[in-house]
């Protein structure tokens, strides 16, 4: 019985932990370059990653 | 079978079996030479939509070079707004020809913002061939001047995402009591749970909805936000007193969450749908990145136009904008006023004389002019200054859609007031009474106007840029349900603003020596009759030889070819010939009468025939003489009473604002009627401020894209309603089985997410490929015409 608490507890933390992921992808604005990295897998594996 | 364009796959033109226009030949000639063709691979179907006509040149663009050459830093950064970026597909073609280019460092494109980071060395990289291949694909680099993305916009996707999170696992934790778990610590721990996660989802997500509510009260107008805030607010209250005092039956707890989600899933939608728009264009930047050349000290500068003071010296390069009142050079000068008044027919000014801001200098050769105004202070300024998206009071309509709203809202909170009120009549508990309150105002949740309605819009603005046409103003998709004239400008608009040979087949008749000095005299003129007798040469192979030729301004060429003198311009001058407006004789002899004629798009006469089969009114309305604007006409087979000629800016703007007019022109001297009509659209080219300034602007076909817009606007508003008539058959079964107190929080949490889903599902089957429908069968646009009063 008291695992179900635990299992609620731990699910309480990875919600709060994909949360604070989300927010961080958002002020940093990654859902904006959401275009540019779906063509990451077709890069060539040998080559150099572009940053501006 | 029917063909369509190999890069656009737009349905081609009679005659074509390749492309449909030359800006997509040059598009697929351009993919082809860089071995890009993976780029229609990524696309997953056509090209992005190439513009016909030419783009005049950019002068910021010498200023950001001559920056550039002057930098001292080996590698740097360079950030440029960027117009036309869709999809992957678009990201990837541009990062392939940025890194193609020598000084190339790194790029970074950014479609969501519609902006390019660019790392090069600034002695090598040429930025201008850079911009110009992008145009040939139909992108268009323009000065970093886009707003940064809005905060209110981020923070709306943060709490959507935090939302759903809350209300997956409020759900889950929800689950155990519908599935039986009445009581015992494990049903505490549940139901707490939820009841905490369901509180942070209402104050995460319940915010912009209560406070909108707030002003909405505040400035005594109804809006949709009022019920959406008040259910959110009792559904809650509710919840979590029958928490708290141990009745489960009234707890709508994953109901609540749901809810504030699906609502937060739509605002983000209605601002997304716009914001996407206006990051796809160049900004709307009046005159701040219109730059000219400015002669001081013996020195040319780039200069922006408002900078520009009395007395100033300029350099005009022939196709350069006038900005300000100038005098003309001795010996006079060519210009082409038909941005300011729609005359397509160059005009001679003589030395000394106005010439007039907004005229474009059509002759052969630069020249130096001495401004006579500030730029503030000139008539182009104040013409730019109008705002196009303000509508005037003739023009502003409200839609059905908001007009329903209103009704919605008195009677959602009349029907949850009457449910309370009934329920204290009967003799019902206090708890009972605000639990049919709540149903009421749960059940009732605007989910057709809250999600399906945002859905649609977002649907047909995507549909309409896959074809593209990108809607600026908010409320265009309302507004052109009502349309019942259609009314084009001339010069620009429906035509080209180049001439063509009426019978270029009269040049086969010229022995091949004469061909060749009709050439020569064409070739070095940049008159658009002579670019017309290019352009009929063309096929037959053009040489441009040595040759003694002058220009005579506002008359023609002469040159000297086997020791006779040619001519080639007005009747006249060149030779006595009736019927002709442009001559071509040999040693005084004419030898060939031509008569020109303005290019039309290729489009327009077949799509505006469909136009009034679909029971619009088409008409052509231009600041150009009566004879072309007749001939026009004729060509396009619209009745003379339909086609007015001669119309000034004041003329223009009252014969549109009728309530009932598309206004489609391309020219400074149609702002004014753009703001009075009903809608307006634009062509892309040219400058970039008057696209920013309309309704709509058109990349590519532009009469097949004002038909599309047409068609499209219609669907919506069709499916709009249809989504709306179900909400509110939903609606008014769901809120009487509420305030008969039949509607339990398990039914309530099942048919609510049920509704909007079947609701959505509707109009995502309504709206799939709407932008294509013309395709199929011209036909069908009689159908798709508006009955009268239907909007």
């Amino acid at each position: 019985m008291e695992v179900v608490f635990l299992l609620v507890f731990v699910s309480g933390v990875l919600v709060a932990c994909s949360i604070g992921g989300f927010i961080y992808s958002i002020r940093n604005d990654e859902h904006e370059h959401v275009d540019r990295l779906a063509l990451a897998p077709l890069r060539d594996d040998n080559e150099a990653p572009r940053r501006a | 079978m029917k063909r369509s364009c190999l890069h656009c796959q737009n349905p081609l033109p009679p005659g074509e079996d390749t492309f449909c226009c030359a800006g997509c030949r040059a598009a697929r000639a351009l993919i082809e030479e860089a071995h890009l063709e993976k780029y229609y691979e990524l696309r997953g179907g056509p090209g992005v939509v190439v513009p016909e006509a030419p783009v005049r040149g950019e002068i910021w663009l010498e200023a950001c070079q001559e920056q550039l050459q002057k930098s001292k830093d080996e590698v740097i950064r360079l950030e440029l707004d960027v117009q036309g970026l869709h999809c992957a597909a678009c990201v990837w073609v541009v990062e392939q020809l940025f890194e193609r280019r020598e000084g190339a460092c790194g790029v970074v494109v950014n479609p969501g913002a519609g902006k390019i980071a660019m790392t090069v060395r600034p002695r090598s990289f040429d930025l201008g061939r850079f911009a110009r291949d992008l145009a040939r694909l139909g992108y268009r680099l323009g000065p970093s001047s886009k707003a940064e993305r809005s905060e209110a916009s981020r923070g709306l996707l943060l709490r959507i995402g935090i939302c759903a999170a809350l209300t997956v696992n409020v759900m889950i934790f929800t689950f155990s009591v519908y599935s039986g778990l009445v009581e015992g610590p494990l049903h505490g721990l549940m139901t707490g749970a939820a009841w905490a996660l369901t509180t942070l989802a209402v104050l995460v997500g319940g915010g912009p909805f209560v406070r909108s509510a707030l002003a909405s009260v505040q400035q005594r107008a109804l809006h949709l936000d009022l019920p959406i805030a008040l259910g959110i607010t009792l559904a809650y209250a509710g919840s979590s007193y029958a928490h708290f005092s141990g009745k489960d039956g009234a707890s709508y707890l994953d109901t609540v969450a749901t809810f504030t989600t699906l609502m937060l899933v739509g605002r983000f939608l209605q601002e997304r749908v716009l914001e996407r728009n206006r990051r796809q264009l160049l900004a709307d930047d009046g005159v701040e990145n219109l730059y000219t050349h400015r002669v001081r000290d013996g020195v040319v500068q780039v200069v922006r136009v408002g900078e520009l003071q009395e007395g100033d010296r300029l350099l005009l390069r022939p196709g350069d904008l006038v900005p300000v009142d100038a005098e003309a050079p001795e010996g006079g000068v060519q210009v082409s006023r038909e941005w300011i008044t729609g005359e397509s027919t160059p005009v001679a000014v003589p030395g000394g004389a106005v010439l007039e801001a907004g005229c474009f200098l059509a002759g052969d050769c630069a020249v130096e002019v001495k401004a006579r105004a500030a730029y503030a202070a000139s008539r182009l300024a104040g013409l730019l200054r109008t705002p196009g998206n303000v509508r005037e009071p003739g023009a502003r309509r409200t839609p059905f859609w908001s007009r329903l709203t209103r009704w919605y809202v008195a009677l959602t909170l009349l029907a949850a007031v009457g449910s309370g009120v009934g329920g204290w009549l009967v003799g019902r508990a206090p708890g009972r009474v605000l639990e049919i309150v709540v149903a009421v105002l749960v059940v009732a949740c605007p989910c057709a106007f809250g999600i399906a309605v945002p859905v649609a819009y977002e649907l047909a603005q995507g549909a309409l840029r896959r074809v593209g046409v990108f809607v600026r103003s908010p409320s265009l998709l309302d507004r052109v349900g009502m349309v019942r004239r259609v009314v084009f400008d001339k010069t620009g608009t429906l035509t080209l603003g180049e001439l063509e040979l009426e019978h270029p087949e009269e040049l086969c008749s010229l022995p091949p020596w004469a061909k060749k000095a009709l050439g020569n005299l064409a070739l070095r003129s940049r008159h658009p009759k002579s670019r017309a007798v290019v352009k009929a040469l063309e096929p037959q192979g053009l040489l441009l030889e040595d040759a003694s030729v002058r220009e005579e301004t506002g008359r023609g060429m002469e040159g000297i070819f086997e020791g006779k003198v040619c001519r080639l311009g007005a009747p006249g001058w060149a030779g006595e010939a009736k019927g002709a407006d442009l001559v071509f004789s040999v040693d005084g002899q004419v030898k060939l009468a031509m008569m020109t004629r303005e290019r039309l798009r290729h489009d327009a006469p077949g799509r505006i025939r469909e136009l009034e089969r679909a029971g619009y009114e088409v008409h052509l309305l231009s600041g150009d003489g009566v004879e072309r604007v007749a001939a026009l006409a004729r060509r396009l087979g619209l009745a003379p009473e339909r086609a007015r000629a001669g119309a000034s800016p004041e003329e223009k703007r009252a014969y549109v604002a009728t309530g009932d007019a598309l206004m489609v022109g391309d020219g400074v001297n149609d702002a004014a009627a753009m703001g009075a009509a009903l809608c307006s659209a634009t062509p892309a080219g040219e400058l970039p401020f008057l696209p920013a300034r309309t309704d709509a602007y058109v990349q590519g076909e532009l009469v097949t894209g004002v038909r599309r817009l047409l068609i499209v606007g219609d669907r919506l508003q069709r499916t709009v309603r249809g989504a709306v008539t179900f909400g509110l058959a939903y609606n008014v079964l769901a809120v009487s089985a509420a305030c008969m107190g039949w509607m339990s929080p398990l039914v309530a949490a099942v048919i609510m997410p049920l509704s909007s889903v079947a609701v959505v599902g509707y109009v995502i089957g309504r709206l799939r490929g709407v932008e294509r429908i013309d395709e199929e069968s011209a036909g069908e646009a009689v159908a798709l015409m508006p009955s009268p009063g239907a909007a």
